[in-house]
């Protein structure tokens, strides 16, 4: 190995170790690959809330069932980072329908979609039994 | 010319940090980086087609939901659509078949990396980032700066220590800042004491996990064992047993975190094996064939008898 081989190679792997760092202590997700690894990093209370959002879609012979977003093309952490746009534009939905019906040519045909939030409470770090699940965002065609 | 010790003069003298190779350049065989090569260039196939199938779906998404990441938005690169999705797959897959065969090792192996980051930007540009593929992007990136390697091969090489030592400090760098973020977006110390793995274990849990949401004193102190194990990760770096230990315990954590929550890091948890001496593994296998083939020519004979 050439003496500026091995220079490089030094400044490359500085370089890299500076910027996640960085990223690490002052970056966000947008910094990725070098931004923070916050997986699960968030705290949650010891008395709070648990929740989750799913998607429930309707055909038009008034069934209803469960759409994954995967089927839909977005995780669930994706949905549901996307909330409070959906939420303010619920034609989104609609679009995710086309998509749903690219993705899926033989499934039935969606007349509604809607993204239901399910809660449930923890006490005092117990999880309580009881379970909310509230409509927030809702597309007809 | 010999001294009374029967020692050449000037045979012995001070070998130079620089000489040795140095901490970032340890001497490593070059088989272990082609064996590396096989593993994780045979994984890009698995990971874009099965594990990580989704990010191709990406390209039907409406545009609207599209939102670049820092590095998007500085490349200018394209809003993810079918035929650019498409486009990247089908390159990615093509030149990491030819990297993993060990032709073209910069070439092909330069291409994979450029490509697989573009298709973490697809992946990633929608709202959610994963945070298991910074030792794997740091692979891919060092791979191709070794050359040429064959497996089974036992020759030292510096290069090939820089890049295996890159690998294992993108591991242990992962889990050490995993830590720190824990601090940073956990509110310090007070993540520890959290419901964290609860609200996982009730939002992802498996029939394995539901029981442990009914006895929180356990999922309170796994919150102090994850800790503990990411800050104690630099273990890894140390030789023999120790080193050994905490490979197992990277091993087992993620083993757990699989069966209870479906998280396996996979990418990661496959850059876990540049600390095994996978150029043994190539030699051993590669000497178990060789005395596999007389007996198999023998069961030939056999047959043909």
């Amino acid at each position: 190995m050439s003496d500026l081989g091995r220079r490089l190679r030094v400044a490359a792997t500085a370089t890299v170790a500076v910027l996640l760092l960085a990223g690490t202590l002052v970056g966000s997700d947008v910094w990725f690959p070098v931004g923070p690894f916050r997986m699960f990093a968030t705290a949650a209370r010891t008395t709070g809330r648990v929740t989750a959002a799913e998607l429930t879609g309707v055909t038009a012979d008034g069934r209803t069932l469960a759409v994954r977003p995967g089927e839909v093309g977005l995780r669930r952490a994706e949905l549901e980072g996307r909330l409070p746009q959906l939420r303010a534009e619920p034609a989104l939905l609609g679009e995710l329908v086309g998509t749903y019906e690219r993705l899926w040519v033989e499934a039935p045909r969606l007349v509604e979609l809607r993204i239901d939030v399910r809660t449930r409470a923890v006490v005092d770090r117990r999880l309580q039994a009881s379970e909310d699940v509230r409509t927030v965002a809702r597309w007809t065609r | 010319m010999t001294s009374v010790l029967g020692v050449k003069p000037g045979s012995f003298r001070l070998v130079s940090r620089r000489e040795r190779g140095g901490w970032l350049f340890p001497p490593v065989a070059k088989g272990r980086v082609a064996a590396l090569r096989v593993l994780l260039y045979l994984f890009v196939p698995v990971d874009v087609l099965l594990t990580t199938g989704w990010v191709r779906q990406h390209g039907d998404v409406p545009t609207e939901l599209y939102a670049p990441l820092a590095i998007g938005r500085l490349l200018t690169l394209p809003t993810p659509t079918p035929l650019l999705v498409d486009g990247v797959l089908v390159a990615l897959l093509a030149c990491a078949l030819v990297a993993a065969t060990g032709r073209l090792p910069r070439l092909a192996g330069t291409a994979v990396a450029v490509l697989y980051l573009e298709w973490m930007v697809i992946a990633f540009s929608y709202g959610k980032v994963d945070h298991d593929r910074f030792a794997f992007l740091v692979a891919l990136a060092v791979l191709p700066t070794v050359g040429r390697a064959r497996l089974g091969d036992s020759t030292a090489d510096g290069r090939a220590g820089w890049a295996v030592r890159n690998i294992q400090l993108a591991v242990v760098a992962t889990y050490v800042l995993a830590a720190v973020a824990k601090y940073r977006f956990g509110g310090g110390l007070e993540w520890l004491d959290s419901t964290t793995l609860l609200r996982a274990v009730v939002r992802r849990g498996t029939a394995l996990a539901d029981p442990l949401a009914e006895w929180p004193p356990l999922l309170h102190a796994a919150q102090y064992g994850v800790v503990a194990l990411e800050l104690a990760s630099p273990l890894l770096l140390v030789r023999g047993r120790v080193g050994r230990a905490a490979l197992w315990a990277a091993a087992a954590f993620h083993a757990v975190t699989f069966a209870t929550i479906t998280i396996i890091f996979l990418p990661h948890v496959l850059c876990l094996a540049a600390f095994l001496p996978l150029e043994r593994a190539a030699a051993t296998l590669r000497s178990g064939a060789r005395h596999l083939a007389p007996r198999q020519l023998l069961v030939g004979a056999d047959v043909a008898r």
